[in-house]
């Protein structure tokens, strides 16, 4: 999966399961700010699904924006 | 001084109809609501037919996140919407600590976890959704109702097993009596036909084995065999009378009085002593004689045990009169929908209060040997009716009674 790709990926898990718009969520701010907890935690089951992927407690502390969701995502997909 | 509590609004989802109107016009007709089972299927199993709710019904226009509401939450939700809008109620005008919820379910979100369940035992712990536990934990239909409106009242689910509804009924009453909320949202709701628990019920060897939907429960009847599970639900908006007078509100019936028993005798067999102390507490807290009920609503289950049993009961508290007095028992056609059956027949005689039809057992053919009950195959119309009396006699041998009144 290329970069651009994964970003894609990620802006349609978090676009279905908030219905915002790309420019609500991608624009730096933290995630914490506009999506409910319950919601990121959804969030995170989708990406885990859709990657194959497993985010682990402590890393999903590190994910506050949009950006650190990508890199955190190229991350496991690169240690896979 | 105990304030009069009133019935202002209802909303009802049932495999007969998913608001009143159609439920009630399904019964008067006679009409079944148990099928066969299309849920799962059922050739490893005994039991054939329930009273499944297929589709689940869904909120027409109340903005809520659907993927917090699990089945169960979402026919809550339908139900309350129905009961709100029948009752002309803008609850955005309301102190919002002053309206609360209460539901009552005998099995709760069990339906909903059965997939959660299967999940982690067939593909993987991993795939189990995160939200599993906020959406299925037991006050959760209850806080989704709530949240739907922003109430922020006393909002709880109760449970009581197939009195539940009633037992919901009567805490939320007892509110509204002493004045600690202004409004109440109440009811029942069990959603039972998943195959995890149809099985359980089957190995305890209590549901009808009967493949023919229209004779597989027949309550008091010769023949009867068991009891045919179903879904459904029933809530009600529940106020003061003086506060309904007040906003000039459609008032459907009084709550006259509700009464609550337990046996402690047994987890499974009802005791007729039991039912007797529940019927006699609600004659005398609505100071009614047994020659005032107009219609007994039966809790009429289907079993060889609980009908005999409910028979001595009634016999006992009303005598020979008992022989006079219409008598109903809507699980015939709709299954038995557990801790919501208590709402769905107080649903069905608000629809009698209305438009005077007491509605028949039509596949009621031979009554049991020694029973006197005035029963019809076809139904009756009686406008006179004044006080109708409604049954419910729980597993836990935990028992209500309830008297609601035309006003």
């Amino acid at each position: 999966m290329t970069d651009s790709t994964t970003r894609q990926t990620l802006i349609d898990v978090i676009k279905a399961e908030t219905l915002l718009e790309p420019h609500e969520f991608t624009a730096g701010q933290p995630l914490s700010e506009i999506i409910d907890s319950l919601t990121m935690l959804e969030i995170v089951f989708q990406i885990e699904e859709q990657f194959d992927i497993h985010v682990a407690d402590d890393q999903l502390e590190t994910l506050q924006t949009f950006e650190d969701v990508v890199n955190g995502v190229e991350t496991l997909l690169a240690e896979k | 001084m105990k304030q009069r509590v009133v019935i202002t609004g209802c909303g009802v989802a049932s495999p007969l109809g998913n608001n009143l109107a159609d439920f009630c016009r399904h019964l008067h007709a006679g009409r079944f609501g148990i099928r066969p089972i299309s849920r799962y299927d059922t050739t490893p199993y005994t039991t054939k037919v329930a009273a499944e709710l297929d589709p689940i019904p869904q909120p027409t226009h109340l903005p809520t996140q659907r993927k917090l509401n699990n089945a169960i939450s979402t026919v809550c939700l339908c139900c309350a919407e129905q009961a709100i809008d029948t009752a002309q109620l803008d609850l955005s005008t309301y102190n919002r600590e002053q309206v609360g919820v209460i539901l009552g379910s005998g099995f709760l979100n069990l339906y909903d976890l059965e997939a959660s369940y299967e999940t982690m035992f067939t593909v993987s712990p991993l795939k189990v959704s995160p939200l599993t536990v906020p959406v299925n934990m037991g006050s959760s239909p209850a806080n989704r109702v709530g949240m739907a409106y922003g109430l922020q009242g006393i909002i709880k689910s109760v449970t009581t097993a197939c009195s539940s509804g009633l037992t919901a009924l009567l805490d939320s009453v007892r509110l509204i009596q002493h004045g600690e909320q202004q409004v109440m949202l109440t009811g029942g709701a069990d959603l039972v036909t998943c195959e995890s628990l149809m099985v359980a019920w089957e190995r305890l060897r209590v549901p009808s084995k009967v493949t023919d939907p229209t004779l597989a429960c027949r309550p008091f009847d010769r023949a009867r065999s068991g009891i045919v599970m179903g879904d459904g639900a029933a809530f009600f908006v529940l106020e003061s009378l003086a506060h309904a007078q007040q906003r000039q509100a459609p008032i459907l019936a009084e709550v006259r009085a509700i009464s609550q028993t337990a046996d402690s005798v047994d987890l499974v067999k009802p005791d007729a002593a039991g039912e007797v102390r529940c019927l006699q507490t609600v004659l005398a807290k609505a100071a009614l004689s047994p020659t005032d009920i107009g219609l007994i609503h039966a809790h009429g289950t289907s079993t060889t045990l609980n009908d005999a049993v409910e028979y001595e009961a009634l016999s006992t508290v009303f005598g020979a009169h008992l022989a006079d007095i219409p008598l109903c028992a809507i699980k015939a056609m709709l299954g038995h929908t557990m801790g919501a059956s208590g709402s769905l027949a107080l649903a069905a005689a608000l629809g009698t209060f209305q438009d005077g039809y007491i509605y028949p057992i039509p596949n009621l053919t031979q009554l049991d040997e020694g029973m006197r009950l005035r029963v019809s195959q076809t139904g009756q119309l009686d406008p006179t009716i004044d006080h109708i009396l409604i049954n419910t006699f729980a597993f836990g041998g935990i028992n209500n009674c309830l008297i609601v009144s035309k006003i």
